[in-house]
């Protein structure tokens, strides 16, 4: 398993967690139509980024097995915890930050 | 009895969603815009198409909070298509980290429960992306 591309595949889902955080944005927004509720800068934007994700995805694959997709991939609890934190000002409450801690804990265990 | 049927059908979504890690790591052996490259990747798109929608409906039938902690089996199912599909190593580190990260992920989303989205909002943003 190669450490470079473990952090790809990380960093794949980070901008797949941004592009949520967008979408949420989106999603608290008023709009005049329907159409415009999907059909906006920020929602085009988001999916955007989502597919630019797919494509990173397959890249990391490249050197990471199958078995840590899924696992990375729960990294993404923590990104939008954090950034629901910073941009949303969204709390973490204790038990949630104990979670990721403890999701942390085991992507490091099955990585070793 | 209902919601055992939920239940069931949520798992089976689960599993035919991680068929698309198999799709990725497929198109990661082959050259980038390659037929076969394209064919995986379309793969890809259509099993997190009809995920999104499926997703989209379970979660108008149980709590989202019950489907987020079961989407961690995901992982599970990851290493699981990773020893029939590619070969792949299943050692004693590997099912330990998954069930510490289930078990975490449980953590994580239980303490949303008090402060739960509307129903609305919850479908589109999270059903598509996630």
């Amino acid at each position: 398993m190669s450490i470079l591309h473990v952090f790809i595949y990380v960093f794949s889902v980070f901008i797949s967690s941004v592009s949520q955080i967008i979408l949420k944005t989106s999603a608290d927004m008023k709009y005049d139509s329907r159409i415009r509720e999907y059909l906006n800068p920020r929602v085009i934007i988001a999916y955007g980024i989502f597919f630019l994700a797919t494509f990173i995805t397959i890249y990391a694959y490249k050197g990471i097995p199958l078995s840590a997709g899924p696992i990375l991939e729960t990294t993404g609890y923590l990104w939008i915890s954090l950034l629901g934190y910073f941009i949303l000002k969204e709390k973490i409450s204790r038990r949630k930050l104990t979670g990721l801690i403890v999701v942390v804990v085991g992507i490091i265990v099955s990585c070793i | 009895m209902k919601n055992i049927k939920y239940f069931i059908v949520l798992h089976i979504i689960l599993a035919l969603f991680s068929v698309s890690a198999v799709f990725s790591k497929l198109a990661a052996q082959e050259d980038t815009l390659s037929l076969k490259w394209i064919l995986y990747y379309c793969a890809i798109l259509f099993l997190l198409f009809v995920y999104a929608i499926a997703w989209q409906q379970i979660i108008k039938k149980m709590p989202i909070v019950t489907a987020y902690a079961n989407k961690a089996v995901t992982v599970i199912w990851g290493i699981i298509y990773g020893m029939l599909i590619f070969g792949e190593e299943i050692t004693v580190t590997k099912i330990a980290g998954a069930l510490i990260i289930i078990f975490g992920v449980y953590i994580v989303v239980s303490s949303d429960e008090t402060v739960l989205p509307e129903e609305g909002t919850v479908d589109k943003n999270k059903a598509g992306t996630s």
